[in-house]
């Protein structure tokens, strides 16, 4: 439990630095909000970029206040232990190929907003391969759920 | 796998969660073993068994096991 402990506040740190990153990313695409053609495709770009680093700001925000409590709490801090070395959950992570295809849309996800201050056919392909591949690995998921 | 499980628990009025709990596993762990959709791991096995002080034979019914 002292190594798992260690770990949760290691995240925390990790996360709070990742705060300040995004935050600053958030600000830049609020600035750049019109950097995008005046036209459907680019008002969708602008508010993707925008939509997307206010929807990880509020993830990393929930993280830290959630890895916060569970440091004040020795049973919850047991919970969160279970839950995350519960060995069915990760056999079932396994056969979903969860890391793999995590990767994959982490990869899908940041290369979209890259490219979407450059071309904006390529971004929207990058965003709709990313959702199917988060489709795919969710149906697998739901799939081994219900199997075991 | 079929398991007694269930069976157990309930002599020791136990809930999921408690047992859960005890043996380190989530509580649809617990529930997947006792409907016999998941097979435990050697050591969720030894875990189940030591806690509720029987043998992982008298636990787990390894009839069904064929021998290839």
């Amino acid at each position: 439990m002292t190594v798992y402990k260690k770990s949760i506040k290691t995240r925390l740190v990790l996360f709070l630095v990742s705060f300040v990153v995004v935050s600053a990313l958030f600000a830049i695409s609020f600035l750049t909000l019109n950097a995008s053609k005046s036209n459907a495709a680019g008002d969708f770009i602008n508010g993707y970029r925008f939509g997307i680093s206010f929807s990880v700001l509020a993830g990393l925000i929930y993280y830290i206040i959630y890895y916060y409590l569970i440091l004040q709490s020795e049973e919850k801090l047991r919970k969160s232990y279970i839950d995350e070395t519960d060995e069915r959950k990760i056999m079932i992570a396994q056969k979903a190929g969860s890391n793999g295809m995590g990767l994959v849309v982490l990869g899908l996800a940041i290369a979209s907003v890259i490219s979407s201050f450059f071309d904006d056919k390529v971004s929207i392909t990058l965003i709709i391969t990313c959702l199917v591949t988060v489709l795919i690995h969710s149906g697998l998921k739901l799939y081994y759920k219900n199997k075991f | 796998m079929k398991t007694k499980i269930q069976e157990l628990r309930k002599q020791r009025k136990l809930s999921q969660e408690d047992l859960a709990m005890a043996v380190g596993v989530s509580r649809q762990t617990i529930t997947s073993l006792e409907r016999e959709k998941y097979t435990a791991s050697l050591i969720l096995a030894y875990k189940i068994s030591k806690y509720f002080g029987v043998t992982i034979e008298e636990i787990f019914d390894f009839s069904d096991v064929e021998e290839k």
